[in-house]
């Protein structure tokens, strides 16, 4: 049985190896905050567990894509599923139904004698990021929101807001550094 | 820190967020990459805030049908391993030097045929000439022949000028006489003609027959040349991806298939090992896609008599949103919605 709480890095060198059951158990470490993100981006459950399957199917089939200079394991995760879902709203902003696979069958893995899914969702952390973001211009809070969640381009920023594109940029940039001086100024070790 | 540091620092957040330009995106993964430390830990202060943004999203759980299908997944579609990409790599090559080998028959084919059709048609210009000789021939024997008609008549007027004019026992004789030397003379040359005319007429079909073969034959070589452009094609598309496909009931023995698809360039599939079905059934490939239609038909699987079945369907947007796909045993010709048996069963 694998823990969740394994070292990441000890997780991905048996996913390289084939192993489905390191897979497995980074998925149940992280699909909540990743399936939280694909919901906010795409606002349809459907197509949210679509994307979260694709997220994970990527880590399976090009593990090596991930290199430990590209930050901790969950920050890559959550950039590719940010990027799957913002290429699939482009594409499907008229999206129809979707199909759920009639899966039947043994997939061969003990599924109920593995941990269960790790929330990774600490309520406090939760709250301090709130506070910090809403600690900012109202101007760049905005600005940041439309480009992390709707994934707007510099120059629909500078539309929507009615903004130059220097001072889109800007308010992004600041706002984001903004934001990790209040995550530091209010001490919190970000368990991210 | 060195100048190009200095030109990117104002931009790592921008880069951590993917919002500047693609070429300016790789650039500075180039740079990254190149183990800049500043730069690095810059990104790296980016991306924590960021990922931090990530909590601001309302806590949703997966359903459990996700982890099911993710386990199914990567359990039936194992990560492609060298020996098969380096088959696959084969596939153009080997389509390519088979294509160029026919078109060398071609050439040397046509050129044959074409020195048929002019050797051809040199003998029906000699039979030409031989027909109007012959005919010339025939013709002045029959001017020769009424003229004598026409003298032996003027002598019997003038020798009965008295008398009625109403031919005589000689001169019908000899009518009929010169008629049955005519006839003679011309016998052999119409049964030369008729003769002439079915070798020639014999000949021109099997010239039609080999030009209809030729013809039939440039053809299937085109479409084997047009289906080696499509796989290459299909083999060069940035977004190639890879469904394989295992039977899921016993009545499917150990057939399997594997499928390479992407929307640009088509969907290739070879199936291997299938049960022969009796004539009244074909195989049918189904591409289970999100959205609506969730079912297409992919088309009907050309069986081989050694199980192996092939299936070449062209580019489609549908393929961008494929999940899955099916194999099953419909009535012959098809079906436009699946009501055999799901035979062989893969997804993403």
């Amino acid at each position: 049985m694998f823990n969740p709480d394994q070292d990441d890095s000890l997780l991905l060198a048996q996913v390289e190896q084939r192993q489905p059951d390191a897979l497995l158990a980074l998925y149940r470490k992280y699909s909540v905050r990743i399936f939280s993100l694909l919901y906010r981006i795409v606002n349809d459950r459907p197509a949210a567990e679509e994307l979260l399957q694709d997220t994970f199917q990527r880590l399976w089939q090009r593990p090596h894509m991930y290199s430990s200079d590209k930050g901790p394991l969950l920050s890559w995760l959550l950039t590719v599923a940010r990027n799957i879902a913002l290429d699939y709203k482009r594409k499907e902003s008229r999206r129809a139904a979707h199909l759920v696979l009639p899966l039947g069958g043994d997939t061969g893995f003990d599924l109920d004698n593995l941990p269960a899914l790790e929330s990774t969702v600490d309520p406090e952390v939760s709250r301090a990021i709130r506070q910090a973001m809403e600690s900012l211009p109202p101007a760049q809070k905005i600005t940041l929101e439309l480009a992390y969640f709707e994934g707007l381009t510099h120059p629909e920023l500078a539309e929507r807001t009615g903004e130059t594109l220097g001072t889109v940029k800007t308010r992004i940039r600041l706002g984001i550094r903004k934001l990790r001086e209040a995550l530091l100024n209010q001490g919190k070790v970000l368990r991210l | 820190m060195n100048s190009a540091c200095s030109q990117l620092q104002d931009d790592w957040e921008l880069y951590a967020l993917g919002s500047l330009p693609d070429e300016v995106q790789k650039s500075m993964s180039s740079h990254l990459e190149s183990g800049c430390t500043e730069c690095q830990r810059r990104y790296y202060d980016a991306q924590m805030a960021l990922t931090a943004m990530s909590h601001l999203a309302p806590r949703q759980r997966p359903s459990a049908n996700v982890e099911r299908r993710l386990m199914q997944s990567i359990t039936a579609a194992p990560a492609p391993s060298l020996s098969a990409w380096s088959f696959w790599k084969l596939v153009p090559w080997a389509a390519a030097f088979a294509c160029l080998v026919m078109a060398l028959w071609l050439v040397h084919d046509r050129k044959r045929l074409q020195a048929e059709l002019a050797e051809s048609a040199r003998n029906s210009q000699l039979a030409e000439q031989n027909q109007k000789a012959l005919r010339d021939e025939l013709e002045s024997k029959l001017e020769a022949a009424q003229q004598s008609l026409k003298d032996n008549s003027t002598t019997a007027v003038v020798s009965r000028s008295a008398t009625p004019a109403s031919p005589t026992g000689d001169e019908a004789k000899n009518e009929a006489q010169l008629r049955s030397q005519l006839a003679q003379a011309l016998q052999p040359i119409e049964d030369k003609d008729k003769k002439q005319a079915r070798a020639n007429s014999d000949q021109n079909a099997i010239l039609a027959a080999e030009l209809a073969k030729s013809q039939a034959e440039v053809r299937r070589l085109s479409m084997a040349a047009n289906n080696g452009d499509r796989i290459e094609r299909l083999l060069k598309s940035a977004s190639l991806q890879q469904i394989s496909l295992r039977s899921v009931i016993p009545q499917a023995g150990h057939a399997t298939a594997r499928a390479l698809y992407s929307p640009q360039g088509g969907l290739l599939l070879v199936a291997n090992s299938l049960p022969k079905l009796p004539e009244q059934k074909c195989y049918q490939l189904w591409l289970i896609r999100k959205g609506s239609p969730a079912i297409l038909s992919g088309g009907l699987i050309t069986l081989q008599d050694d199980g192996e079945g092939i299936l070449f369907a062209p580019p489609s947007d549908t393929l961008a949103q494929l999940t899955a796909l099916a194999i099953t045993d419909e009535p012959a010709g098809g079906s436009v919605s699946s009501r055999g048996r799901k035979l062989l069963f893969g997804a993403q």
